[in-house]
């Protein structure tokens, strides 16, 4: 929304701060991650809706530098629309800007709290808020709001003290309640009808786990 | 005797259908029951058949057979979509008979039906079908078969030939037969024994050609010089056309014919008694 | 009684009527999964709009599991209405011919005859599910393939393949149960009925009340857990997440004790009635 890119921009100019450059901590993240050029990895996927009851899944997730992450499952799957970009790739597709919060804790670490503001209209989010370990140089948090799909609040769980990726990613959103079709000819006695119109979002969560992880670097 | 009902009473609600009814059957007996419609025939038959449960009195069947009574019932029940053949395996199978193909053609055969037929029984002829309904009740060898209202709806060749295949089952085979009928031509000169219900009670039993004498209000006479007969002409009398209708006095039957024939020299070619159905179904003076 | 059960299951194959049972219950059946499949992508779109938001899918949820699990939901009505008419037939048919009084003027006597017509009933009921059953796999899986199932019970449930086939058949099973009632029901109103127009009437109306009586809330436990019309939809319990087995079987005892009630009524008065 320009709105709130304006507000952002009186409040770089009143502040003094440069907004023009990417914040070097976050640069520094970046080149680490740009050093992989692919990964392969079993990831489990386990849905905690309320009015989802869905079986532990598992996919294979790969990725190579330059190209989109392909999901290959035998069964349905539900894959969040954020979550498995743990390149962030996504939010430097188009121009952006950086705002730098200052140190914040989360998880016992001590974070930079860096804005990502696009500078088009054309990215699909409007702002990103990243919480970056500097120390170790890993996102520990990520919240985007993107423009048709809600806001996406994922936290990022590392095993190692020098592992890149994650080994869990916590993704939360919001959803609203099911549309149930009146015709599906299921039993609908408990159905609540005119909650079904205008029902109130609720918060859901899916937790990704990557296992048997296959790293592919620049040498 | 094979079978015997003692005081058989039947009531529907308010209505008495039977009261004390009381009749048997005999081996190689072939006994009838006549009476006109709605007098208890088949309610009687019903009962002797265990399809009704009787209100008072007692049945006694004397017979070892595993099926001591076959029978058929006003009409013969028959399952139209399936063939003769198929209707006798069915009927057969769920007494415990296991029969083969030749019994089955040779039952058809001995009441007259073709065994190469394959048809459904809903095509065959009224005729046909008592045939078929008889093979049926003469399944697993009863001792008495009881047949109600046999001859209706056939020609007179088929009753013709359902009275000499009831001779032959009482005559030949010792079956006791108890056949009901509205029609006393059908029953007359085939019944040993005559049973006569009216209103649900037995008002005349006995020898058959007994108790149709005894209710008989002429005679037809046929012979060869009947219009010029002294005697005759003393008597009640309608002649007619090669045969004269007698109404006699208190005189037997028998004397006059003998008056006729000996004194007057009239050649009787034959002598029907005329039965009077009014008077055969009222009660019998006590 | 097994001459007299074979000679029923005889003349029940014997009849064109039934045959015509048969091809209705596979027009219907086909009716069903056509109708599945094309509506079965809008109904997945209304049920799932929600999540596309956050969600991408992979995998097709429109599989042989849906189109089988729409195609039990018959259950609720159809497949109980072309029974009850066919059972009762068997009995009905028998009185309007005069057939029953023939067979008792052979040796065989009444509760024989009765419980040979319920078993036989038992068994056409038996047989003509399988023949659903067995088509509708065999059908779904050839031209839909196997996939996750997605029902909508007190939330979206999903099953995967093999746990949803599990389900699928149990579902089966249960449903059979109520199915065999029904027919038992059906065969019990000719008995007391006797004429088949007046039977599929007052039959068709016991459906019906049925289905209205499961929906109603009664305000007793004992009675919404184990009155007969709440008995009929068992087979929706096993696509809870958690399957209530304990109250499953509870609830298909009692059915099936219903269903033994309803034949012993109609044996009782079989057995006294006059065959007039």
């Amino acid at each position: 929304m320009s709105w709130k890119k304006c507000i952002w921009g009186i409040l770089l100019l009143g502040g003094g701060l440069c907004a023009q450059e990417v914040d070097p901590d976050l640069l520094r993240w970046k080149e680490r991650m740009d050093s992989i050029t692919g990964f392969q990895a079993r990831v489990r996927m386990e849905v905690d809706i309320s009015f989802v009851n869905m079986p532990v899944k598992y996919a294979r997730v790969s990725y190579r530098k330059g190209e989109a992450i392909r999901i290959a499952s035998e069964d349905f799957v539900m894959i969040p629309k954020r979550g498995l970009d743990l390149t962030l790739n996504e939010l430097y597709e188009y121009p952006f800007m950086t705002l730098n919060l200052g140190k914040v804790r989360f998880a016992d670490r001590e974070c930079e709290m860096i804005k990502v503001i696009p500078t088009t209209d054309k990215s699909d989010y409007s702002i990103a808020t990243l919480w970056l370990d500097t120390s170790a140089l890993r996102i520990l948090r990520s919240q985007i709001s993107t423009k048709k799909n809600g806001v996406f609040d994922i936290v990022y769980r590392y095993t190692g003290r020098q592992q890149e990726l994650p080994s869990e990613i916590n993704v939360e959103f919001a959803v609203s309640g099911v549309k149930i079709p009146l015709r599906f000819l299921g039993k609908d006695t408990q159905v609540d009808r005119e909650g079904m119109k205008g029902s109130t979002e609720e918060k859901g969560a899916i937790i990704l786990q990557l296992e048997d992880v296959q790293l592919s670097r620049i040498q | 005797m094979i079978l015997s009902a003692r005081q058989v009473s039947k009531s529907y609600g308010a209505r008495q259908v039977l009261k004390e009814v009381s009749l048997t059957c005999s081996e190689g007996e072939i006994c009838g029951l006549i009476g006109p419609n709605g007098a208890g025939k088949s309610t009687l038959f019903r009962i002797l058949m265990g399809l009704v449960s009787l209100d008072s009195g007692s049945l006694d069947l004397r017979s070892k057979s595993p099926k001591p009574l076959g029978g058929i019932i006003e009409k013969p029940a028959l399952y139209g979509y399936l063939s003769a053949r198929e209707n006798l395996r069915v009927f057969s199978r769920i007494q415990g008979l296991t029969l083969t193909a030749k019994h089955y053609g040779a039952l058809m055969e001995q009441v007259g039906l073709s065994p190469d037929r394959h048809d459904p029984v809903r095509n065959y002829s009224m005729g046909m079908k008592q045939r078929l309904g008889l093979a049926i009740a003469l399944l697993n060898n009863p001792d008495c078969v009881i047949l109600d209202e046999p001859f209706s709806g056939l020609d007179p060749i088929g009753i013709r030939a359902l009275q000499d295949q009831v001779r032959t089952l009482a005559g030949k085979r010792g079956i006791g037969v108890l056949i009901s009928s509205h029609n006393l031509v059908e029953l007359g000169d085939l019944c040993d024994r005559l049973y006569v219900i009216n209103q649900g009670e037995i008002i005349r039993e006995g020898p058959a050609q007994k108790v149709l004498q005894a209710a008989a209000r002429g005679y037809l006479l046929f012979g060869e010089g009947l219009q010029g007969s002294r005697v005759l002409n003393s008597l009640h009398v309608e002649y007619r056309k090669g045969s004269a209708l007698l109404f006699p006095d208190s005189r037997p039957i028998g004397a006059i014919l003998n008056e006729l024939t000996r004194e007057e020299g009239v050649t009787l070619r034959g002598c029907i008694p005329q039965t009077d159905l009014r008077t055969l179904f009222e009660k019998e003076a006590s | 009684m097994r001459n007299l059960l074979l000679t029923e299951l005889f003349k029940i194959f014997r009849q064109r009527k039934t045959y015509y049972a048969i091809a209705a219950v596979f027009v219907l059946e086909a009716f069903i999964m056509v109708s599945a499949y094309y509506q079965g992508r809008e109904i997945l779109e209304v049920l799932l709009e929600n999540l596309k938001e956050s969600f991408e899918f992979r995998g097709d949820l429109l599989n042989a599991n849906l189109i089988i699990y729409l195609v039990l939901n018959s259950f609720w009505f159809h497949i109980p209405l072309i029974l009850m008419i066919v059972v009762s037939g068997f009995l009905t048919s028998e009185y309007k011919d005069r057939t029953v009084e023939a067979i008792l003027l052979q040796p065989v006597s009444k509760w024989q005859l009765i419980v040979s017509k319920y078993l036989a009933a038992l068994i056409f009921t038996v047989f003509i599910l399988a023949v659903l059953v067995g088509s509708t796999f065999l059908l779904s899986y050839a031209l839909f393939g196997k996939g996750d199932l997605v029902v909508f019970l007190e939330g979206l449930s999903f099953f995967e393949s093999r746990e949803a086939l599990r389900r699928l058949i149990l579902a089966f099973l249960t449903g059979s149960l109520t199915m065999v009632f029904y027919a038992v029901v059906s065969l019990t109103l000719a008995v007391l009925l006797q004429e088949a127009t007046v039977t599929w009437i007052v039959a068709a109306l016991f459906l019906i009340g049925t289905t209205l009586l499961l929906r109603l809330d009664f305000h007793s436990d004992l009675l919404n857990t184990y009155f007969f019309p709440k008995l009929t939809d068992t087979w929706q319990s096993l696509f809870y997440p958690e399957v209530p087995n304990g109250v499953i079987l509870r609830k298909n005892a009692a059915l099936g004790a219903y269903t033994f009630l309803f034949a012993l009524i109609g044996i009782w008065v079989f057995q006294k009635r006059d065959i007039k």
